[in-house]
């Protein structure tokens, strides 16, 4: 007997993961502290949880693709992100990939109707 | 609790279970998200700090997400490790002072544990080197094996009828085999063990798997009835012997008494470990030609 299907939720949420890393890179050319580039993302549509986007931020920033620095700016010190060279191409490169994906998807999602 | 103290506490939580090298920094730019997070939340109390931090996840949890966590077993060796623990623990002597072979319950234990303490480091150096040498553990396929050996189906019958007409009478065929050496009075059998209950039911276990390794090499192939069968009257039979070194003598001769019950233990704990690992084998495998007939029918 199959399993339940999982809710729509579950496979949105996945979508969004493969997404995150560029979705991130297209909002840090000028430089966003976490609360506020979280806010950004939400305003696009994008509402990201605190506890997958802060991590991440740090991660790419360990992997040389984000360059970080504290900062203080109207209020307390905060981590301020921006893209570093690295992240600029990888940022490129993912876009490319990204729009032969849509349009790739788009093609089977009419195909498929 | 103030909302502030909330936010410290889980802060300290999370920055105990990260490496040191990162510790400082993480615990000062969580905080300060935190902080953020709090000050933009519609009421600043301590319900929603604490609605916060559970959103934010387990301190554990958050940990391992700012950095890839160790893994001592690789999740995909959770099965073969659980596997191989039971196999391990199988083969610890039972406790069981009427066996030749036995151990007290805290060294029994101790053994278990140490196989476990054992395997673990097994496989904690077998994840790292799948890490460090991903290209030495990719998949290499076997030459392909005939589904049946059937001289060995053969010999295997053969065997077993040879050892059930040892087992019946091994005095006179010692006595034969030596010419005479060994006199046969030193295997006879005790009175005790040649009761219908001790010594007849390995001997009908014998002719039982002989003659289902006879059938499959006259068919040219087991199928799956008859393979769990033979397993299970493998297992039977260890069970067999292992029950018999523990009820009482086996020889009349009391000099030769210990290392027949020996030989029994020995030997039952053999069989019932190759009984279960065939089990275990038939369980584990796929009849890719039966499936291919299945797939093709529908």
């Amino acid at each position: 007997m199959p399993k339940p299907a999982h809710s729509v939720t579950n496979f949105e949420q996945e979508l969004r993961r493969g997404v995150l890393t560029l979705a991130i890179l297209s909002q840090l050319k000028s430089p966003q502290y976490g609360y506020s580039l979280r806010q950004l993302l939400g305003a696009h549509g994008l509402p990201i949880e605190e506890g997958t986007l802060y991590p991440l931020l740090r991660r790419l920033d360990e992997q040389g693709l984000l360059r970080s620095e504290w900062k203080i700016a109207d209020g307390p010190p905060r981590r301020y992100y921006a893209r570093s060279a690295q992240g600029e191409r990888l940022f490129r490169e993912l876009s490319a990939v990204w729009r032969s994906l849509a349009a790739t998807m788009q093609n089977l999602m009419e195909k498929g109707r | 609790m103030r909302p502030e103290d909330i936010i410290d506490d889980y802060v300290a939580a999370v920055a105990a279970q990260l490496p040191a090298r990162q510790r400082k920094e993480i615990a000062a730019e969580l905080h300060s998200q935190l902080m953020d997070e709090l000050t933009a939340a519609e009421a600043r109390d301590s319900d929603a700090a604490l609605a916060l931090v559970r959103r934010y996840g387990r301190p554990a949890e958050v940990a391992a997400r700012y950095s890839t966590p160790v893994t001592i077993i690789d999740p995909a060796d959770t099965r073969s490790f659980a596997i191989a623990a039971m196999a391990g623990a199988l083969l610890v002597p039972p406790v069981n002072p009427r066996l030749p072979i036995s151990v007290d319950r805290p060294v029994g234990s101790l053994l278990v544990l140490a196989w476990i303490g054992t395997l673990v480091l097994f496989f904690a150096a077998r994840a790292w080197a799948i890490r460090r040498w991903p290209e030495r553990f990719v998949f290499t396929p076997k030459p392909p094996r005939a589904a049946i050996n059937i001289p060995a189906e053969w010999c295997a019958a053969l065997a077993l009828i040879m050892l059930e007409v040892v087992y019946l009478s091994p005095a006179p065929i010692v006595d034969f085999v030596s010419g005479g050496r060994v006199p046969a009075d030193h295997l006879a059998y005790s009175t005790s063990f040649v009761q219908p209950l001790r010594m007849w039911w390995f001997a009908l276990m014998l002719p039982l798997i002989a003659a289902l390794h006879f059938t499959a090499a006259l068919r040219r192939s087991w199928n799956a009835i008859a393979r769990a069968l033979a397993s299970l009257f493998l297992i039977s039979a260890g069970i067999q012997l292992n029950w018999n070194a523990s009820y009482g003598d086996i020889l009349a001769n009391v000099t030769n008494d210990l290392a027949a019950r020996l030989t029994f233990q020995l030997a039952g704990s053999v069989l019932v470990l190759l009984g279960l690992f065939a089990l275990y084998r038939q369980w584990a495998s796929v009849s890719l030609p039966e499936l291919k007939r299945r797939f093709s029918q529908a």
